[in-house]
């Protein structure tokens, strides 16, 4: 045997492993309430939990809020009906909050606070023993102000206690034959606006036409950051090339929206862009 | 930012482009200016990625091709 074949082997062993520890996690939670978003690791913590527990102690919920995405909410009910999960949508109200619209480096932390107090409420409503979330254990190297929210209200974490990293999770999605499996990350729309502005509904609905103009093009892995009068887009590098001119095609859609220009970042798509350098900032 | 730095940053952008031979600008935009947004003659994709590292180094955290603009922008903050 090889050394890539080797390494092939062992890193099949090590997902197995992994799943395995996964389906032990999910049986000592005895039943739950899963914040189901309808991206690639909450649907497949919501099927493993559907197939480990059975649907009667299953219960995916998806808080509803200016925030969450139109198209991942699509793909969120395309999900629950194809595999048969329970599913419970609430409506969430972080913008009311000033905390959370005041858009600090801890803004995840208000909205994961209302969420889960939300969904806690509901697992005591429907007498579910623990609510748990998709979090996985390449999540804990960014920054996630949101995750002290879920410490504070005892969500746990399966994919993270099974070690589980998102292309483990996306290989696994694609044996359970999951459309997730290969779906780009599409984290709340609040994360594009820059931290220091003001999230406002209007401000995620100019994200959001002009997301949906870009997707519009066919280009797959692509975020427009809102710093205020201009949109910066950031475009997977695998699509920066040739992205340019089809991009200038929809400016006066995007100017449409209120953007007083639109600028494309040159290097491209980076996960956690608008960390870089986090600084407190005032609010503008 | 204060304007001085954003003076100062634009300048040495300038001097980055000059140096490449594009014949373009450089503004700051964003609340702070945090935006380098290049334009103009020869700023194409590939010419700005290679000058985005020095353009950082000035203390941009984003290099990015201004692709259009209408009416007047927001530059950094006093």
């Amino acid at each position: 045997m090889g050394s890539n074949e080797a390494d092939s082997v062992t890193s099949a062993v090590a997902l197995r492993v992994k799943r395995a520890a996964l389906e032990e996690a999910l049986a000592s939670c005895e039943s739950v309430c899963v914040g189901y978003s309808g991206g690639v690791d909450s649907v497949f913590l919501a099927k493993v939990a559907v197939d480990v527990l059975g649907r009667r102690r299953v219960l995916a919920v998806t808080g509803r809020s200016a925030s969450y995405p139109g198209v991942q909410h699509e793909m969120a009910l395309r999900c629950v009906e194809r595999f048969g999960i329970p599913h419970l949508e609430v409506e969430t109200d972080e913008l009311s909050d000033p905390d959370y619209a005041a858009n600090s480096t801890n803004r995840c932390y208000h909205c994961k606070t209302e969420l889960w107090t939300r969904l806690g409420e509901v697992a005591r409503a429907r007498g579910l023993r623990t609510v748990v979330d998709g979090s996985n254990a390449d999540d804990a190297a960014d920054h996630r102000p949101g995750a002290r929210a879920a410490r504070e209200k005892a969500v746990r974490s399966p994919l993270q206690e099974a070690g589980l990293g998102k292309e483990e999770i996306r290989a696994l999605s694609r044996e359970l034959g999951l459309p997730t499996w290969d779906q780009p990350a599409s984290p709340c729309l609040a994360s594009r606006v820059r931290y220091g502005i003001a999230v406002t509904a209007e401000r995620l609905r100019q994200v959001e036409e002009a997301e949906t103009a870009i997707r519009a093009l066919g280009v797959r892995e692509f975020r427009v950051r809102h710093h205020g009068d201009v949109a910066r887009i950031e475009v997977a590098p695998a699509e920066l090339e040739g992205v340019v001119d089809r991009i200038r095609g929809i400016l006066p859609t995007i100017l449409g929206l209120g953007f007083e220009g639109v600028l494309l970042d040159v290097e491209g798509y980076r996960r956690g862009a608008l960390n870089e350098g986090l600084v407190e900032l005032e609010v503008r | 930012m204060i304007a001085g730095s954003v003076a100062r940053r634009e300048a040495g952008a300038r001097v980055v482009l000059e140096a490449v031979g594009v014949a373009g600008q450089v503004r700051s935009l964003g609340p702070d200016g945090e935006i380098a947004a290049v334009s103009g003659p020869g700023a194409s994709l590939a010419v700005v990625q290679g000058i985005a590292p020095r353009l950082r180094s000035l203390g941009y955290r984003y290099v990015a091709l201004d692709l259009g603009a209408e009416g007047p922008m927001q530059q950094g903050a006093e």
